[in-house]
């Protein structure tokens, strides 16, 4: 009989072959869902995933893009932001 | 073409939105860039230009571009750089006992030998304390 707190689906279930050839069930933590693109939706590239408690323990470059907005805009998103940034820039006068 | 000295916003990757001037042409492709970014080799994709130019030659230093960037009538502040910071000195800590030896040698119970050793021991620290 399955334990009552894991009649929840709230952890998600692994298949686990035992060495003794077993086959059990492990309940494990669910992972948060892909990051994406503040402005544009696209999902995240080298934004780390997986369970929380694992992720906390990663350094702060290994979490996300080393660059402005890194983690929450796209490279593509971001570079449009800094072009509108370098309009505010230009000078009239010369 | 690009020019030495055409000052550009670069738009991309870890320096992105940090204010640059070309420092060398290398090709029809890439220039070499300084100022507030790091010194690198940079695609002309990755820069806007901002149409104003400063007063360098090729090869400039770094501190040159900067200064030039100022005088083109960009206001920034001078990013920090990696200085080794003043590390605060630790106060010597010497345990209670041997403090009181240290102050009052005449009231303490501590034996002649273990005065030697002590002596060591606050030797070394203070030395260290000073440099």
């Amino acid at each position: 009989m399955v334990q009552p707190r894991f009649r929840s689906r709230s952890l998600r279930r692994v298949h686990r072959r035992t060495p003794t050839g077993d086959n059990v069930i492990h309940y494990e933590r669910r992972k948060p869902g892909k990051p994406q693109c503040r402005d544009c939706g696209k999902y995240l590239i080298g934004v780390a995933r997986g369970i929380v408690a694992q992720i906390k323990k990663l350094s702060k470059t290994q979490k996300r893009p080393e660059r402005p907005y890194g983690g929450v805009l796209c490279s593509g998103c971001m570079r449009k932001v800094m072009v509108q940034k370098a309009k505010g820039m230009v000078k009239q006068d010369g | 073409m690009v020019k030495v000295g055409e000052i550009a916003l670069k738009i991309a990757g870890r320096d992105a939105g940090q204010l640059c001037a070309v420092v060398d042409v290398v090709d029809d492709k890439f220039v070499l860039v300084d100022g507030l970014t790091r010194r690198k080799k940079c695609n002309l994709i990755h820069l806007e230009f901002l149409g104003s130019q400063a007063k360098i030659k090729k090869g400039a230093k770094t501190e040159e571009v900067r200064k030039a960037l100022k005088e083109a009538g960009f206001d920034f502040k001078e990013p920090k750089e990696g200085e080794a910071r003043d590390k605060k000195q630790k106060p010597v800590k010497i345990r209670k006992s041997l403090q009181k030896h240290l102050d009052k040698p005449e009231e303490s119970k501590l034996d002649n030998k273990k005065e030697s050793k002590i002596k060591k021991v606050v030797k070394k620290k203070t030395s260290s304390k000073k440099e």
